[in-house]
């Protein structure tokens, strides 16, 4: 996904950009209900569209790992640090980057949506604002889902075991 | 742009009963799903398949369409972040 704002890719469509003119040129809040309309549609369909394709990806990604992990044996914790490079390889998923048995029972009943927090800002390592714009969120969504993401995972982990 | 996509979902939640929006989305997004099968091996694509249409037509149902962002609103937000105004938490 690009990194280019969101207002700004939606002035890159022509139809968009001459009802940004209009709203600019004679402001009315007619033409700024017309403008604000269109970014709406257009926000909306570049979310759900970002949405359904990581969620598909995500999904295939985690059926796989369930069923490697019923025929290898269980490896030490390999979770990159939030200092380490980005890896922007299409395929890497957190799931997959989770070898103990513990913490991969804990990381398996949060949400999706709480795995998609935690896997963009763990495994891909983008600000909370990349992040809120690729899952359809607000920022200070990000934090209270990755916060309340970690406390879910460290007390289930303390249950399991 | 068309929004294809959230027109799709809204008829879906609107009208779950009719099979057309659901096989419409599901024609949409077949490139993606098949793109998907790959990280399995072949013997269990069509398990994985059939799992991630359910789910898709799961999510199309329980999606939130709705924003509230509006285009200024969206704008004074870029402009504070590339301002280095805003700092993420980390």
């Amino acid at each position: 996904m690009s990194r280019v704002p969101l207002t700004t890719r939606f002035l890159q469509h022509p139809p968009y950009y001459h009802l940004y003119t209009r709203a600019m040129i004679t402001p009315s809040p007619a033409a700024r209900r017309r403008l604000d309309a269109a970014f709406r549609s257009f926000c909306s369909e570049i979310r759900l569209r970002s949405y359904l394709a990581r969620s598909l990806h995500f999904r295939a990604v985690q059926m796989d790992r369930s069923r490697r992990k019923q025929s290898t044996s269980i490896l030490p914790v390999h979770l990159p640090s939030p200092d380490a490079e980005p890896i922007w390889e299409d395929g890497t998923s957190l799931s997959g980057a989770i070898a103990d048995e513990t913490l991969y029972q804990a990381y398996r009943t949060l949400s999706i949506r709480e795995q998609s927090v935690l896997e963009a800002v763990f495994l891909h390592q983008l600000p909370a604002r990349e992040t809120a714009a690729r899952l359809g969120m607000q920022p200070p969504s990000v934090s209270r889902v990755k916060r309340r993401a970690l406390a879910s995972l460290r007390q289930r982990i303390v249950d399991l075991r | 742009m068309k929004p294809i996509l959230t027109g799709l979902i809204r008829d879906i939640q609107r009208h779950p009963d009719q099979p057309e929006p659901k096989q419409k989305l599901i024609d949409h997004m077949e490139p993606k799903i098949r793109a998907s099968l790959t990280q399995v091996p072949p013997e269990e694509r069509e398990d994985l398949y059939q799992e991630l249409i359910v789910w898709l037509l799961d999510a199309a149902m329980h999606y939130p369409l709705d924003t509230n962002t509006g285009f200024f609103e969206q704008r004074h937000r870029d402009r504070r972040h590339t301002a280095g105004t805003w700092r993420p938490e980390r």
